[in-house]
């Protein structure tokens, strides 16, 4: 690529916002490499034939009781089994796909239109421009707690032009994305040797893409546990939302894709404190945790600073507007003071960002609903918004009759994304469960506190390509009858409780518990009170949740009552998480520890769960020699 | 604030009924709202939703018998709040339907008909700028079908004779994608395009601000014309 060509260049080649980004980029944080391996042959290759579906019937002793007798399950076979097809979902299949394996895709929302992946956004893409090795590329960015193994295999995993995402996503059918409206020429924000990126990726073309393999897509279907046989990983099961039908799909290997589990992070009238997707619910992370995997990086998120109000559309990436670090200059705490302004911006970077505004809240400036202000008052700061929000200037006034320009627009951190997931090895499979392989791996994310689109795509295709390989050594065992009857009794079990509260209360309840502990403004006895109301939402909601429904017809009292045992573990394992970790990093500022602590902390902290009881351990950073 | 939701469940109802329900009222307040007040609330309701911002497409359904976006439409304190599921498709439960008529159609439609993968020098090349221009704001197309829902012609004829405006945007944007190498005159033709009356309704309803429809309906006819496939009549 022509190394000279810049993305809204200004003075010195970059502009401001490039700049500010990419300082952001540079320094510590968004995104990791690209990877979409041997897109070619996915609109020539052979199709693949997918699993077959057996009938059975559970047998009445091990089920629920009444409500489980009789009912029909469904069972499923294949090679590869992906669960969630979002962005690193996609990936995965692709990777199958191209080596002509049986696949089935579980996915919870409709399939085009779950997970983040399922909104139709303006995605930005960024990739290593030049051939650079993985540890001087720009398009991830190594931080001090990343696992760098990890790191190392998945950027290597794939060549250069394998790497590249402009090329690979218009592969699949992606646009022409962000030209200059002038003169049709590609329009990249960066487009440095270290880093290209660019807008105009919409995803919503490659779900169509992979819809058109043909590959086997169970869409509408919540992944609710995996199957464990003699400690290994031989499939999924779950529940078919519209019908109520249990179903078992056996893989000889697992690939779990399942997104970002924020939907714990608070709630505001239709939302938590988060842009991210009511699918994502981490459930599969907490299944593996259950069933003894530890869980890595918990405390840590990533965040952005979007409008509080209007509440309806409150943390909504899509529809929001927001601030990032290229709009320092125009934030204001409560009383008025643009507290970025002088500060060197070359130290800035989403997690200074963050830091900066987390601290200034803490010390008693934030507004009235715990954020801050953006002050759009003069046209340069209205022209400081970022590309993302531009249309939605438009729909504020049509809706809701704001005119965005011109106003002091409060706003709070959103934590797009979330850090936490099971612990894994070199080939993302999980430890302590064979057979399962995690496309978000624990500690490979490190401080930074989540994935990007371009760290989502590259690790489902790694995570599959190593799938592949231990399905190839390993057949399947007969199908053990017990294990689904004691998940098919768990979820079919919620039908039989009364008096107790609905699960809608029983969510907000987690949610305002856990954005009390995990919000980047951490206080301590603030996130010990969050603490203490998950245990006791454990131990007093939880075993009374009374369904208002008692349809097996989409039912959506029993979908949320079935994710909230997922998060709850999630939101307990991350609010301890995130006291353990006694100092400043990330996107958080402790106050009582405010500094970054190297000598004690230079660590990952790691959860286990114990029959109800969350502990969190330091864990030793893996470096290339350890 | 009063506001009324049609509820079926198939597997007990014989058929759909309304239930009202008080909400308490705030400032800019969405249906979607006051639908999640009434489920955590009240009583349970069945309705989706994922992006809270007119992208996901998943919140599609009627205010007063307008097609709208749940997510992105605003309840009136004093007047009629009646809220039903998204006209014209099957339902599921309460206000869930199955668009998959629709969604599956436009998907395919939507696959890139090329005879070799696309090289990265194409990709770095330089398109026409006006092309770029009329490409751009079709992408923010969310396929929630309010505009085909709401499309008069679709209500008298049938998908079967005319897709909609929302798969009309499909074939549009791969007629005008300069990396397509299908025929997508013939698609919009076949698709019925002449069936369409260019009323506006689809400008009206639709969130995705930008996109134009009625430009792009005009493209599309001037290119069949060209081709000969306009029918004798128009
Ligand atoms: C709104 C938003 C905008 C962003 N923009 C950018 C950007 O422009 N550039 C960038 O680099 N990064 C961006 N990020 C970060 C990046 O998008 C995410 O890190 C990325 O989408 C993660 O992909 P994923 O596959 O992990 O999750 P998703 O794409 O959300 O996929 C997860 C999938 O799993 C499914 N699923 C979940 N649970 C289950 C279950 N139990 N059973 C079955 N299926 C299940 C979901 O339905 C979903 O389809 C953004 C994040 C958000 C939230
Ligand atoms: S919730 Fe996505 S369009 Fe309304």
């Amino acid at each position: 690529m022509d190394g000279s060509k810049q993305g809204s260049a200004g003075k010195n080649g970059l502009s401001r916002r490039a700049f500010l980004e990419g300082g952001a980029l540079t320094a510590s944080v968004m995104a990791l490499g690209a990877g979409l391996a041997g897109m070619a042959g996915c609109s020539n290759g052979a199709s693949s034939s997918s699993g077959t579906t057996k009938e059975g019937t559970p047998s009445a002793e091990v089920g629920a009781g009444g409500s489980a007798t009789g009912t029909p399950y469904e069972v499923y076979e294949t090679d590869i089994c992906i669960i969630g097809g979002g962005l690193a979902g996609i990936q995965a299949a692709m990777e199958a796909f191209d080596q002509g394996k049986n696949v089935i895709i579980v996915e919870k929302g409709p399939h085009g239109f779950g997970g983040v992946a399922g909104y139709n956004w303006d995605q930005f893409i960024n990739f290593t421009r030049d051939d650079l090795p993985w540890d001087e590329s720009g398009d991830f960015v190594l931080n001090e707690l990343t696992n760098k193994k990890i790191a190392k295999a998945t950027y290597e995993g794939w060549n250069h032009e394998q790497r590249n995402l402009l090329l690979n996503n218009s592969r699949l059918d992606n646009d022409l994305y962000q030209r200059d409206p002038e003169t049709g020429e590609i329009q990249p924000l960066f487009d440095l040797p270290t880093l290209y990126g660019i807008y105009r990726g919409f995803p919503r073309h490659m779900l169509d893409k992979l819809g058109a393999t043909g590959l086997k897509i169970l869409d509408h279907t919540l992944a609710s546990d995996v199957v464990v046989q003699d400690g290994t990983c031989t499939g999924v099961m779950g529940i078919h939302i519209p019908t109520g039908t249990f179903r078992v799909i056996r893989a000889k290997s697992t690939v779990c894709c399942t997104g970002a589990s924020c939907w714990m992070y608070g709630w505001n009238t239709v939302a938590p404190m988060s842009i991210n997707s009511p699918d994502n619910t981490g459930d599969i992370d907490a299944a593996a945790f259950r069933h003894g995997c530890a869980l890595e990086g918990s405390e840590f998120f990533q965040n952005d600073l979007i409008n509080i109000e209007p509440k309806g559309i409150a943390a909504s990436f899509v529809s929001g507007i927001g601030a990032d670090s290229g709009c320092c200059e125009y934030i204001c705490d409560a009383e008025g003071n643009y507290f970025f302004k002088g500060m060197d911006y070359t130290t800035l970077n989403k997690i200074t960002f963050t830091q900066a505004i987390a601290k200034c809240i803490s010390e008693g400036h934030g507004t009235e609903n715990g954020g801050v202000y953006v002050d759009f008052s003069t046209p340069e700061a209205f022209a400081s918004i970022g590309e993302t929000y531009i249309r939605n200037i438009e729909l504020w006034k049509d809706v809701f009759g704001i005119d965005v320009e011109g106003i002091k627009l409060e706003c709070g951190l959103e934590a797009y994304e979330h850090g936490g997931n099971p612990v894994v090895d070199e080939t993302l499979m999980v430890e302590g469960l064979p057979g399962l392989f995690h496309a978000r791996g624990g500690g490979y994310c490190g401080s930074q506190g989540g994935s990007s689109v371009n760290v989502a795509a590259r690790n489902g295709a790694y995570a599959t390509k190593k799938a592949i390989e231990y399905a190839e050594g390993v057949s399947l065992p007969p199908l053990d009858n017990d294990v689904v009857m004691a998940e098919y009794g768990r979820v079919y079990g919620l039908f039989d409780r009364s008096g107790g509260k609905r699960p809608q209360e029983i969510r907000r309840a987690i949610q305002m518990a856990c954005y009390d502990a995990c919000q980047p403004d951490r206080e301590t006895s603030r996130m010990q009170a969050g603490i203490d109301e998950l245990a006791r939402i454990r131990k007093e909601d939880m075993p009374s949740m009374t369904l208002g429904d008692d349809s097996r017809v989409y039912n959506t009292d029993w979908k949320c009552a079935i994710e909230n045992y997922n998060l709850l573990d999630i939101a307990e394992a991350s609010a301890k998480a995130a006291l353990f970790r006694e100092e400043t990093r990330g996107h958080m500022f402790r106050s009582e520890f405010p500094e970054q602590d190297d000598e004690n902390w230079l660590c990952n902290v790691i959860e286990y769960y114990n029959d109800g009881d969350i502990t969190c351990e330091k864990k030793a950073v893996v470096e290339l020699d350890s | 604030m009063k506001v009324s939701v049609q509820k079926y469940d198939p597997s007990k109802d014989d058929a759909p009924y309304m239930r009202e329900f008080e909400v308490e009222y705030h400032d800019n307040m969405t249906v979607l709202e006051a639908l999640v007040q009434i489920n955590d609330n009240q009583e349970p309701l069945v309705f989706d939703y994922s992006c809270r911002g007119r992208t996901c497409g998943r919140c599609a359904m009627a205010l007063n018998g307008q097609a709208c976006l749940a997510c992105v439409t605003l309840v009136s304190e004093n007047g009629k709040n009646e809220v039903t599921p998204l006209p014209g498709f099957p339902i599921v439960r309460d206000l869930i339907v199955d668009k998959t008529k629709m969604t599956d159609r436009i998907a395919s439609i939507m696959v890139r008909q090329r005879a070799y993968p696309l090289e990265l020098e194409e990709v770095l090349a330089p398109v026409d700028a006006e092309t770029y221009k009329k490409i751009d704001p079709l992408e923010h197309c969310a396929r929630c079908g309010v505009c085909t829902a709401s499309c008069p012609v679709v209500a008298e004829i049938g998908m079967k004779n005319y897709i909609g405006p929302a798969g009309m945007i499909a074939i549009g944007l791969r007629y005008y994608d300069p990396y397509d190498q299908g025929d997508r005159i013939v698609e919009a033709v076949q698709n019925g395009m002449y069936n369409c009356t260019q009323c506006g309704t689809c400008d009206m309803v639709c969130k995705a601000l930008e996109i134009d429809h009625q430009s792009l309906y005009k493209d599309l006819r001037a290119a069949a014309q060209e081709r000969g496939l306009a029918p004798k009549e128009a």
